[in-house]
Formats: structure tokens, sequence, C-alpha cells
């Protein structure tokens, strides 16, 4: 069982207005990282932002992480516009933040002593924490001593520590082996399901999105091109992503991302021949 | 829930042969180590055979030192010496180099770590450092001398000086070598200007400082010799000097060992409080070795 972490901040809803980032170039030219992009996410859901490399994923949470100031438009949480970074709004990153100076309970309790908490109650929250990963046997270890997966554990502890409310996951577990990653699927998932956080999770992996996501945000050369729900039954096991509903998501996602299905490609050649 | 951090225990042949695997790896250390100091003093020797007076051997160097280390005749003789040999001038020698490093490291890498955070201290000190990094000694002594008279302090200041400069570089781009993601990160975990500067920063930057503190404390044997020959009346460098002038060839040699095992010793002793401070990584442990 999951229990509730810290001094949990209110429900916020997530909305991005007619937010653009525009880069210049070193060559003059400019970058559209995000065009335009307007939507709303209620407190709670589980939204896999979907799309190519390059295409606009990344930046779209580094602005709600308050990492990268919109050109133009707003991000905001509950009608606040996001103007720089802070712990209600966490983020676990691509490549491996995990501070490799600290132990593992140092890292989990690193949000804590920024917020000035007395030693007691930060360890009685590392401990749990701890508790809620399964790295209770390794909290003095240091990160180096650890697997890759364990050390997401450690990232994922830390943003649980911190008590945000909204998640920003940036390609967390794209390094991993498929199994750890399933693993950490099920982590994942099991902490949403009790702590109700907001989560934005960016993989460009489609079976990753349908495994967690209850709402799919497909982005493509900075465009939100498609905004559609995962009315998938869970948990979604093999036999869930391989009904037709799934299927269907699969192909929209293709489509939309303007990926060739290969198999109307073997059609076409065929009908050609 | 899963874990992929269940292991079975280790087999007891497993664990004593990972023990003699480590135990055989400090041998060959202290093996290679002792092999090198032996063909050091061989060398020593051959060369010394053939250069003669001009360059002592090993044996006339060890006499020279039991002589005169402690107490030594003819330096009492020439006023050089209030009955301590050429510990006095070491002991000198020591003190300014170890009040200079602290005093210019701490300097330097408070400098280099605070214009990290605040871009104008960097912008100001940036060409400073390049400036005066440029200057050698040589140049710089002559004018802590007019300034500061032949006063240790004048020694002190001066290793200081360039302690603070180098340390000001190592630790500046010990800073710009910290990975930005390890900030963002701190950031979105809610880290604040102190937090971020005292947990991140500090650090994170220690494995890459403590390089650069091993070179500059080693540099800074060589400083203050140089400036303590250039004008003082105490110290190592002073005493070299001084037998140079009367072509006593035992007595520089002698100097000269002594200060390198002097260095040798803080550099160890460096190295055993860096081990620790940087246990949790890689390159921490390979400042050991």
């Amino acid at each position: 069982m999951v229990q509730e972490n810290v001094e949990s901040r209110s429900a916020n809803d997530v909305t991005f207005d007619s937010l653009w980032c525009v880069f210049e170039h070193r060559s003059g030219r400019l970058v559209h990282a995000l065009e335009d992009v307007s939507f709303t996410v209620p407190a709670g859901q589980f939204v896999a932002v979907v799309g190519r490399s390059g295409h606009g994923k990344s930046t779209m949470l580094r602005v709600l992480a308050g990492l990268q100031p919109p050109t133009m438009g707003t991000a905001a949480i509950d009608g606040v516009p996001v103007l720089a970074p802070s712990a209600e709004r966490s983020m676990v990153f691509q490549q491996d933040t995990v501070f490799p100076w600290m132990d593992v309970r140092d890292n989990i309790e690193f949000p804590l002593k920024a917020l000035g908490m007395p030693k007691n109650e930060r360890l009685a929250i590392s401990d749990r924490t701890l508790e809620q990963v399964g790295l209770t046997d390794f909290a003095d270890s240091w990160p180096r001593e650890l697997s890759g997966g364990m050390r997401k554990r450690v990232a994922l502890a830390s943003v649980m520590a911190a008590g945000s409310n909204v998640w920003l996951m940036d390609e967390p577990f794209g390094s991993l082996d498929y199994f750890t990653r399933r693993n950490l699927h099920e982590l994942l998932l099991e902490i949403w399901r009790e702590t109700h956080k907001t989560i934005f999770f960016v993989t460009h992996d489609i079976e990753e999105a349908l495994i967690l996501a209850d709402r799919l945000m497909l982005v493509r050369d900075g465009k939100l091109v498609h905004d559609m729900p995962v009315d998938l039954p869970r948990p979604r096991d093999e036999d869930v992503r391989a009904s037709p509903e799934a299927v269907s998501i699969t192909k929209a996602i293709l489509d939309e991302l303007g990926i060739e299905d290969d198999s109307s490609e073997i059609d076409t050649s065929e009908a050609d021949s | 829930m899963t874990t992929e951090t269940g292991r079975r225990a280790a087999p007891p042949e497993a664990i004593a042969a990972a023990k003699r695997a480590r135990r055989q790896a400090v041998i060959s250390r202290l093996v290679l180590s002792t092999v090198g100091v032996i063909v050091a003093l061989i060398a020593w020797q051959l060369l010394a055979d053939q250069q003669g007076f001009a360059l002592p051997s090993p044996l006339d160097t060890s006499r020279d030192i039991s002589k005169n280390l402690f107490s030594s005749t003819y330096l009492e003789q020439k006023g050089l010496s209030d009955g301590g040999g050429y510990t006095v001038h070491l002991w000198a020698t020591t003190r300014n180099v170890l009040l200079g490093v602290s005093l210019g490291s701490a300097l330097g890498v408070s400098i280099g770590l605070l214009s990290l955070r605040i871009p104008l201290l960097s912008e100001v000190v940036n060409p400073l450092a390049a400036a005066f990094g440029a200057a050698p000694i040589f140049v710089a002594a002559p004018f802590f001398l007019i300034w500061f008279g032949i006063q240790p302090f004048a020694q002190i200041l001066m290793v200081a000086f360039y302690t603070a400069l180098f340390m000001y570089i190592f630790s500046r781009r010990a800073g710009d070598n910290l990975g930005a993601g390890y900030i963002e990160s701190a950031l979105t975990l809610g880290g604040k200007p102190g937090s971020i500067f005292r947990y991140i920063y500090l650090p994170g930057t220690v494995p890459e400082i403590a390089g650069g503190f091993r070179i500059t404390l080693a540099g800074a044997w060589g400083l203050a010799a140089i400036a303590e020959l250039l004008g003082s009346q105490e110290g190592a460098g002073f005493l070299i000097k001084f037998f140079a002038t009367a072509f006593v060839v035992n007595g520089m040699m002698s100097l000269v060992v002594l200060l390198g095992l002097i260095a040798i010793f803080f550099d160890r002793l460096v190295v055993f409080a860096f081990t620790y401070f940087t246990r949790w990584s890689e390159s921490g442990r390979q400042l050991a070795l």
C-alpha cells in the first residue's frame, strides 16, 4: 500500500494557453519548438506525450517545469503562471540525475533539506519512501553501486518526497532494458493509483504510452496534433494491448505522427505487382 | 511489487577469490612502487659515479642528512641555524607552503564557485586571473619584495597568490563541468540557490578540485623555494642559494631530497583526505592510486 507522502500540495489543473516556444539557431534560422499549444489537464490524469525525437515533447515538459520560459502564451497550474522551477512540479530526467555524491537516503531527503525540514521528520519520510520504491536495504548505498533501474527508483523517490502534485517524466525509462522498464511501469502505476498525481510522461515508445496513460498527446513539429483519451481497461497486459481498440489507437498514433504503416506498404506493393 | 534488487549471496569461494584479487592488486602496486624507487636510486648512483663532485651519490646525501638534519655545526658557525640544522629551514618552507596554500585555496575555491552563481564576479575575475596567471614568479617576486620586504609574510603571500589563481581556475572549471542536469533536477526538487550551492556545487566539484589541489600543492613547494631563493632569510630555498654560492653540493642535494620527501608526505595526506570526501565516485577511488 502506497501512502500519501509529505505535506501534499492541493491538486491542480495544468493548462497551456496558446503557448509558443521559438529559438533562434546559430545559423539565424528560427526553430519552432512549440507552436500554439493549448490544452487543459485535470488534476490526477496520467498523460503520455508521444512524438518523434526533436519534435518538442521535452520542451513542453521543460516549460511546465519552469526551466524554459515560453516565447508567447502561458503555462499555468491552477491558473497561476509557471515562471520558475519549483518542487510543485518535479521532474525525472532522461539522463541520470541522481546525485552521485549523496547516498540513496540523502538523495531522497534533498528536497526536504531544501525545505529546511527537521531531521526526524525527514527520516520518517525517507523511510516510508524507500519502502514504497523497494530500496529500504539500499538506503546507505552510493548511486554508483546501484543498477540503472534502481537509480530510476531513487529519482522517482526524490520526486515523491518533494511532495509535488505534478510529476514531469522525460523519457525516464528510455535507457533501461525491457524487463526493468516493465517493473518500473508497474511501480509507477501503483504509486499513481494511490497518490492520484498528475503525470506528464514523455515517450516515443507507443507501447509504453498504451501501458501507462489514460490520455495521449501527440506532438509533431512542435504542434499538438492529436489529443485523445485511452479508454483501455487496466491492467494493460499483452492481451489488452493486442485488442482491436489498442491496435486502432496505435494506427491512429502512427498516422498522426507521419509514420507509414508497414502493412499498407506491403499491400500497396503487392497490388502494384 | 517487483524489484530488481534481489541478490543471492556469493559462494565463499567467489568471495575468497575476489579478496585474493584485491590483495594481489595492492601487493603488485607496492612491489612496483618499490621497484620504481630502487631503479631511481640505481640511476642516481650511476649518474653520481660519472659526475663526481657535481652530483653527490645517494649514500653521500643520506650521510649529509643524518649529520645535519637536526643540528649542524657548519650552519651554526655561519649563523644560519639556531641549533636546529636543516629542520629549521625545512619547517620555514613547510609553514610558508601550508599557510599560503590554505589561504590561497580558500580564496580561489570560494571565488571560483561563487562566480558560478554571480556572473558579474567571473566577468571581473576571469581577465585578472588570465593576466596575473601568465606572469611568472620571477616577474611577480620583485614586487612582493618591494611591497612586503623579506619577511615570511611576503613568501606566504606569494604562494597564496599563485595558489588562489590556480584554484580559482580549477574550481571554476569543476563547476562548469558539473552536469547541468544535476542543477536542473535540484531546481525542480525545490532547491534554492543556498541549498544548491551547499548540497550540489560544493560536493559535486570536490573530485575535480581535488585533482587541481594536488597539482597546485605540488607546485607550491617549488614556488615557496623560489620565493625564498629570491629574497628571504630562512627556508629551504634560501639555504640552497647559500649552499650554491659556497659550493656545498651535498647540502643542496640533501635539501632537495628532503623537500621532495616532505612534499610526498603532504601529498599522501591530501590523497587520504580527498579519498574520504570523494569515496562516492570512481575518480575518488582512482585518486588514491
